[in-house]
Protein backbone atom coordinates (compact mmCIF):
# COMPACT_ATOMS: atom_id res chain seq x y z
CA UNK A 1 0.00 0.00 0.00
CA UNK A 2 1.79 3.01 -0.62
CA UNK A 3 1.83 5.93 1.78
CA UNK A 4 0.84 9.62 1.32
CA UNK A 5 4.07 10.81 1.32
CA UNK A 6 4.51 8.31 -1.99
CA UNK A 7 1.19 9.47 -3.23
CA UNK A 8 2.24 12.90 -3.35
CA UNK A 9 5.34 12.42 -4.59
CA UNK A 10 3.77 10.56 -7.65
CA UNK A 11 1.67 13.31 -8.10
CA UNK A 12 4.27 15.59 -8.08
CA UNK A 13 6.55 14.13 -10.51
CA UNK A 14 3.32 14.15 -13.04
CA UNK A 15 2.91 17.74 -12.32
CA UNK A 16 6.72 18.14 -13.39
CA UNK A 17 6.62 16.12 -16.54
CA UNK A 18 3.62 18.16 -17.45
CA UNK A 19 4.97 21.75 -16.52
CA UNK A 20 8.29 20.40 -18.35
CA UNK A 21 5.77 19.46 -21.53
CA UNK A 22 3.79 22.65 -21.30
CA UNK A 23 6.72 25.02 -20.79
CA UNK A 24 8.70 24.72 -24.01
CA UNK A 25 4.84 25.66 -25.74
CA UNK A 26 4.28 28.54 -23.52
CA UNK A 27 8.30 29.77 -24.18
CA UNK A 28 7.51 29.17 -28.04
CA UNK A 29 3.76 31.20 -28.09
CA UNK A 30 5.86 33.99 -26.34
CA UNK A 31 8.86 34.23 -27.87
CA UNK A 32 9.44 36.17 -31.34
CA UNK A 33 11.57 32.74 -32.30
CA UNK A 34 9.37 29.77 -34.42
CA UNK A 35 9.89 26.29 -33.45
CA UNK A 36 7.02 24.85 -35.65
CA UNK A 37 10.32 24.43 -38.36
CA UNK A 38 12.70 21.98 -38.06
CA UNK A 39 15.42 24.22 -37.29
CA UNK A 40 14.67 27.66 -35.57
CA UNK A 41 13.52 30.24 -37.18
CA UNK A 42 13.61 34.03 -36.39
CA UNK A 43 9.93 35.09 -36.95
CA UNK A 44 11.27 38.43 -37.90
CA UNK A 45 13.33 37.19 -40.66
CA UNK A 46 10.65 35.15 -41.27
CA UNK A 47 8.18 37.85 -42.26
CA UNK A 48 11.03 39.62 -44.41
CA UNK A 49 12.06 36.67 -46.47
CA UNK A 50 8.23 35.40 -46.91
CA UNK A 51 8.13 39.89 -48.00
CA UNK A 52 10.67 39.57 -50.07
CA UNK A 53 9.63 36.61 -52.36
CA UNK A 54 6.34 38.43 -52.71
CA UNK A 55 8.03 41.49 -54.12
CA UNK A 56 9.83 39.50 -56.57
CA UNK A 57 6.87 37.82 -57.48
CA UNK A 58 5.16 40.75 -58.26
CA UNK A 59 7.57 42.45 -60.11
CA UNK A 60 7.87 39.51 -62.24
CA UNK A 61 4.16 40.07 -62.63
CA UNK A 62 4.75 43.63 -63.53
CA UNK A 63 7.22 43.43 -66.09
CA UNK A 64 4.89 40.53 -67.73
CA UNK A 65 2.19 43.38 -68.03
CA UNK A 66 5.06 45.84 -69.09
CA UNK A 67 6.32 43.31 -72.25
CA UNK A 68 2.85 42.62 -73.11
CA UNK A 69 2.47 46.39 -73.62
CA UNK A 70 0.16 47.46 -70.35
CA UNK A 71 0.31 50.59 -69.09
CA UNK A 72 2.14 49.59 -65.42
CA UNK A 73 2.61 53.35 -63.01
CA UNK A 74 -0.08 52.65 -60.85
CA UNK A 75 1.33 49.18 -60.26
CA UNK A 76 4.44 50.14 -60.15
CA UNK A 77 4.10 52.91 -57.25
CA UNK A 78 2.04 50.16 -55.60
CA UNK A 79 5.21 47.97 -55.49
CA UNK A 80 7.45 50.29 -54.72
CA UNK A 81 5.26 51.19 -51.48
CA UNK A 82 5.80 47.49 -50.49
CA UNK A 83 9.86 48.04 -51.38
CA UNK A 84 9.82 50.69 -49.50
CA UNK A 85 8.26 49.48 -46.33
CA UNK A 86 10.51 46.31 -47.16
CA UNK A 87 13.60 48.53 -46.86
CA UNK A 88 12.67 49.72 -43.59
CA UNK A 89 12.19 46.85 -42.36
CA UNK A 90 15.30 45.61 -43.16
CA UNK A 91 16.69 48.80 -41.28
CA UNK A 92 14.87 48.35 -38.16
CA UNK A 93 15.66 44.81 -38.01
CA UNK A 94 18.45 44.99 -36.14
CA UNK A 95 16.67 47.53 -33.64
CA UNK A 96 12.76 46.50 -32.92
CA UNK A 97 12.56 42.76 -34.18
CA UNK A 98 8.56 43.30 -33.88
CA UNK A 99 8.07 46.41 -35.77
CA UNK A 100 10.20 45.09 -38.76
CA UNK A 101 8.06 42.14 -38.91
CA UNK A 102 5.17 43.72 -38.95
CA UNK A 103 6.46 46.38 -41.80
CA UNK A 104 7.46 43.33 -43.43
CA UNK A 105 4.29 41.77 -43.06
CA UNK A 106 2.65 44.98 -44.67
CA UNK A 107 5.08 45.45 -47.40
CA UNK A 108 4.08 41.40 -48.28
CA UNK A 109 0.34 42.36 -48.58
CA UNK A 110 0.83 45.48 -50.53
CA UNK A 111 3.26 42.81 -53.16
CA UNK A 112 0.09 39.91 -52.62
CA UNK A 113 -2.14 42.34 -54.24
CA UNK A 114 -0.18 44.27 -56.83
CA UNK A 115 0.94 40.64 -57.90
CA UNK A 116 -3.21 39.74 -58.26
CA UNK A 117 -4.11 43.07 -60.18
CA UNK A 118 -0.87 42.55 -62.66
CA UNK A 119 -2.64 39.02 -63.11
CA UNK A 120 -6.04 40.94 -64.27
CA UNK A 121 -4.06 43.60 -66.04
CA UNK A 122 -1.78 41.16 -68.02
CA UNK A 123 -5.20 39.10 -69.42
CA UNK A 124 -6.62 42.31 -70.34
CA UNK A 125 -4.02 43.74 -72.01
CA UNK A 126 -3.37 40.17 -73.80
CA UNK A 127 -7.07 39.87 -74.29
CA UNK A 128 -6.90 43.93 -75.91
CA UNK A 129 -3.86 43.29 -77.78
CA UNK A 130 -5.29 40.15 -79.63
CA UNK A 131 -8.36 42.59 -80.11
CA UNK A 132 -5.98 45.02 -82.26
CA UNK A 133 -4.20 41.73 -84.07
CA UNK A 134 -7.72 41.26 -85.29
CA UNK A 135 -8.52 44.35 -86.53
CA UNK A 136 -5.00 44.59 -88.86
CA UNK A 137 -5.52 41.40 -90.22
CA UNK A 138 -9.21 42.33 -90.94
CA UNK A 139 -7.57 45.62 -92.56
CA UNK A 140 -4.75 44.04 -94.64
CA UNK A 141 -6.89 41.30 -95.38
CA UNK A 142 -9.22 43.80 -96.85
CA UNK A 143 -6.60 45.76 -97.95
CA UNK A 144 -4.92 42.40 -100.38
CA UNK A 145 -8.96 41.92 -101.40
CA UNK A 146 -8.88 45.59 -102.62
CA UNK A 147 -5.73 45.73 -104.31
CA UNK A 148 -6.33 42.26 -106.00
CA UNK A 149 -9.93 43.16 -107.38
CA UNK A 150 -8.33 46.42 -108.45
CA UNK A 151 -5.73 44.90 -110.19
CA UNK A 152 -8.14 42.50 -111.98
CA UNK A 153 -10.19 45.28 -113.61
CA UNK A 154 -6.75 46.85 -114.10
CA UNK A 155 -5.30 43.94 -116.39
CA UNK A 156 -9.29 43.48 -117.96
CA UNK A 157 -9.08 47.24 -119.13
CA UNK A 158 -5.93 47.14 -120.78
CA UNK A 159 -6.80 44.21 -121.94
CA UNK A 160 -10.59 45.57 -123.52
CA UNK A 161 -8.05 47.89 -124.74
CA UNK A 162 -5.48 46.11 -126.55
CA UNK A 163 -8.26 43.99 -128.24
CA UNK A 164 -9.47 47.17 -129.41
CA UNK A 165 -6.25 48.22 -130.55
CA UNK A 166 -6.25 45.10 -132.35
CA UNK A 167 -9.50 45.33 -133.78
CA UNK A 168 -9.55 48.30 -135.16
CA UNK A 169 -5.84 47.58 -136.54
CA UNK A 170 -7.43 44.26 -138.65
CA UNK A 171 -10.50 46.80 -139.36
CA UNK A 172 -8.16 49.76 -140.81
CA UNK A 173 -6.08 46.53 -142.86
CA UNK A 174 -9.31 45.19 -144.00
CA UNK A 175 -10.35 48.76 -144.85
CA UNK A 176 -7.23 49.31 -146.59
CA UNK A 177 -7.26 45.83 -148.35
CA UNK A 178 -10.98 46.37 -149.49
CA UNK A 179 -9.61 50.09 -150.83
CA UNK A 180 -6.96 47.97 -152.89
CA UNK A 181 -9.36 45.42 -154.14
CA UNK A 182 -11.33 48.24 -155.48
CA UNK A 183 -8.73 49.57 -157.16
CA UNK B 1 -5.19 54.10 -121.54
CA UNK B 2 -8.44 55.58 -120.83
CA UNK B 3 -9.88 57.81 -117.64
CA UNK B 4 -10.99 54.21 -116.21
CA UNK B 5 -8.02 52.68 -116.30
CA UNK B 6 -6.33 55.48 -114.91
CA UNK B 7 -8.41 56.13 -112.02
CA UNK B 8 -8.13 52.17 -111.15
CA UNK B 9 -3.90 52.90 -111.92
CA UNK B 10 -4.37 55.55 -109.33
CA UNK B 11 -6.76 53.79 -106.84
CA UNK B 12 -3.92 51.38 -106.47
CA UNK B 13 -0.82 53.08 -106.13
CA UNK B 14 -2.67 55.14 -103.35
CA UNK B 15 -3.80 52.11 -101.81
CA UNK B 16 -0.14 50.62 -101.96
CA UNK B 17 1.15 54.10 -100.51
CA UNK B 18 -1.60 53.69 -97.63
CA UNK B 19 -0.97 50.32 -96.52
CA UNK B 20 3.15 50.31 -96.91
CA UNK B 21 2.90 53.91 -94.56
CA UNK B 22 0.99 52.36 -92.47
CA UNK B 23 3.00 49.08 -91.71
CA UNK B 24 5.98 50.99 -91.53
CA UNK B 25 4.17 53.29 -89.03
CA UNK B 26 3.21 50.37 -87.15
CA UNK B 27 6.80 48.75 -87.24
CA UNK B 28 8.41 52.07 -86.27
CA UNK B 29 5.83 53.02 -83.37
CA UNK B 30 6.21 49.05 -81.79
CA UNK B 31 10.18 48.63 -82.26
CA UNK B 32 11.50 47.81 -78.81
CA UNK B 33 13.73 50.40 -77.22
CA UNK B 34 17.01 50.02 -77.67
CA UNK B 35 18.52 47.83 -74.96
CA UNK B 36 21.38 49.64 -72.89
CA UNK B 37 22.94 49.52 -69.04
CA UNK B 38 21.34 50.64 -66.33
CA UNK B 39 23.86 53.81 -64.68
CA UNK B 40 24.84 55.39 -61.06
CA UNK B 41 25.86 58.34 -60.09
CA UNK B 42 26.50 60.57 -56.45
CA UNK B 43 25.18 63.61 -56.63
CA UNK B 44 25.85 66.12 -53.74
CA UNK B 45 23.04 68.14 -51.75
CA UNK B 46 22.77 70.21 -54.42
CA UNK B 47 22.52 67.32 -57.08
CA UNK B 48 25.70 68.09 -58.85
CA UNK B 49 28.07 65.71 -59.78
CA UNK B 50 30.60 66.40 -56.66
CA UNK B 51 32.83 64.47 -55.34
CA UNK B 52 34.23 65.15 -52.12
CA UNK B 53 32.05 66.66 -49.99
CA UNK B 54 32.76 68.61 -46.80
CA UNK B 55 30.56 67.54 -43.66
CA UNK B 56 31.01 69.40 -40.41
CA UNK B 57 31.58 67.34 -36.57
CA UNK B 58 28.37 65.56 -35.13
CA UNK B 59 26.33 67.27 -38.11
CA UNK B 60 24.18 65.38 -40.56
CA UNK B 61 24.82 65.73 -43.51
CA UNK B 62 23.17 64.22 -46.67
CA UNK B 63 24.05 62.98 -50.52
CA UNK B 64 22.10 61.59 -53.49
CA UNK B 65 22.72 58.30 -55.45
CA UNK B 66 20.91 58.16 -58.61
CA UNK B 67 20.26 55.34 -60.44
CA UNK B 68 19.09 55.60 -64.18
CA UNK B 69 17.25 52.91 -66.17
CA UNK B 70 18.23 52.77 -70.07
CA UNK B 71 17.54 48.71 -69.93
CA UNK B 72 14.89 48.71 -71.96
CA UNK B 73 12.49 47.33 -69.89
CA UNK B 74 11.28 48.28 -65.90
CA UNK B 75 14.00 47.25 -63.62
CA UNK B 76 14.09 46.75 -60.04
CA UNK B 77 17.28 48.08 -58.59
CA UNK B 78 19.14 47.93 -55.22
CA UNK B 79 21.78 50.42 -53.93
CA UNK B 80 23.80 48.39 -51.34
CA UNK B 81 25.72 51.02 -49.64
CA UNK B 82 29.30 50.41 -47.62
CA UNK B 83 31.72 52.87 -45.92
CA UNK B 84 35.07 52.97 -44.85
CA UNK B 85 37.69 55.32 -43.51
CA UNK B 86 40.54 56.53 -45.84
CA UNK B 87 43.79 56.65 -44.70
CA UNK B 88 46.91 57.90 -46.86
CA UNK B 89 46.03 57.93 -50.30
CA UNK B 90 44.47 55.05 -51.16
CA UNK B 91 40.46 54.42 -50.75
CA UNK B 92 39.85 51.11 -48.22
CA UNK B 93 39.26 48.10 -50.24
CA UNK B 94 35.64 47.36 -49.98
CA UNK B 95 36.27 43.91 -48.01
CA UNK B 96 37.33 45.82 -45.30
CA UNK B 97 34.42 48.46 -45.28
CA UNK B 98 31.27 48.05 -43.18
CA UNK B 99 27.54 47.93 -44.67
CA UNK B 100 25.55 50.86 -44.57
CA UNK B 101 22.41 50.15 -45.71
CA UNK B 102 20.45 49.88 -49.01
CA UNK B 103 18.01 50.78 -50.96
CA UNK B 104 15.79 49.65 -53.50
CA UNK B 105 13.73 50.91 -56.18
CA UNK B 106 11.48 49.86 -59.03
CA UNK B 107 11.86 51.98 -62.41
CA UNK B 108 10.42 52.14 -65.35
CA UNK B 109 12.55 51.69 -68.29
CA UNK B 110 14.14 55.11 -69.17
CA UNK B 111 12.93 56.37 -65.54
CA UNK B 112 14.85 57.49 -63.07
CA UNK B 113 15.66 57.25 -59.14
CA UNK B 114 17.37 59.51 -56.60
CA UNK B 115 18.29 57.57 -53.30
CA UNK B 116 18.94 60.46 -50.30
CA UNK B 117 21.77 59.06 -48.20
CA UNK B 118 21.49 60.92 -44.49
CA UNK B 119 24.28 60.50 -42.29
CA UNK B 120 26.32 61.99 -39.37
CA UNK B 121 29.90 61.70 -38.68
CA UNK B 122 31.83 62.08 -35.42
CA UNK B 123 35.84 63.49 -35.33
CA UNK B 124 37.70 65.04 -32.76
CA UNK B 125 40.75 65.37 -35.81
CA UNK B 126 41.37 67.84 -37.84
CA UNK B 127 40.15 66.20 -41.32
CA UNK B 128 39.14 62.72 -41.04
CA UNK B 129 38.09 61.43 -44.47
CA UNK B 130 35.43 58.56 -45.36
CA UNK B 131 34.66 56.32 -48.24
CA UNK B 132 30.86 54.95 -49.42
CA UNK B 133 30.84 52.92 -51.81
CA UNK B 134 27.47 52.85 -53.69
CA UNK B 135 27.11 49.13 -55.86
CA UNK B 136 24.28 48.52 -57.79
CA UNK B 137 22.51 45.19 -57.84
CA UNK B 138 19.34 44.25 -60.61
CA UNK B 139 16.65 41.52 -59.33
CA UNK B 140 17.16 38.69 -61.57
CA UNK B 141 14.16 37.18 -62.41
CA UNK B 142 15.00 33.36 -62.97
CA UNK B 143 17.11 33.11 -60.15
CA UNK B 144 15.12 35.40 -57.69
CA UNK B 145 17.78 37.43 -56.37
CA UNK B 146 19.39 40.64 -57.07
CA UNK B 147 22.53 40.32 -59.11
CA UNK B 148 25.86 42.68 -59.90
CA UNK B 149 25.57 44.56 -62.66
CA UNK B 150 28.07 44.95 -65.01
CA UNK B 151 28.56 47.79 -67.93
CA UNK B 152 29.80 47.37 -71.53
CA UNK B 153 33.25 46.68 -69.96
CA UNK B 154 32.14 43.80 -67.91
CA UNK B 155 32.93 46.03 -64.80
CA UNK B 156 30.78 45.41 -61.68
CA UNK B 157 28.84 48.82 -61.90
CA UNK B 158 29.78 51.06 -58.58
CA UNK B 159 30.00 54.36 -57.44
CA UNK B 160 31.81 56.35 -54.57
CA UNK B 161 31.37 59.19 -53.27
CA UNK B 162 34.21 61.01 -50.25
CA UNK B 163 33.24 62.85 -47.22
CA UNK B 164 35.83 65.38 -45.65
CA UNK B 165 34.83 65.67 -41.63
CA UNK B 166 36.27 68.16 -40.41
CA UNK B 167 35.97 69.00 -36.22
Amino acid sequence: MPTIEVYVMRRSSVFLVISLLIYPLILCSLSPIDYSGSCFVNKANQALTDAETAVGKAYEAVLNVDNAGGNITSLSEQLNGAVELLDEARRVYGVDQTFAEELANQAKVIADRVYEDALVLLAETRSGSSFWWILILLGVGSAIIFIGISLYYLWRSMAEEEDKEVLEMEISTAKEDSRIGKE
Amino acid sequence: MGRSEERVVMAVVLTAVVITGGMLAYAFLTLPPEEGFPAISVLNHEGLAVSPIQANNATQFHFYVLVENYLGHTGYFSVDIWMGQISGDTNPPLNSCAHWGNFSRIIANRGEHMFRVNDTLYTNQTVERYVYYCILYMYDTSTGDFKNVFNSLGEMTMVWMQVNVTA
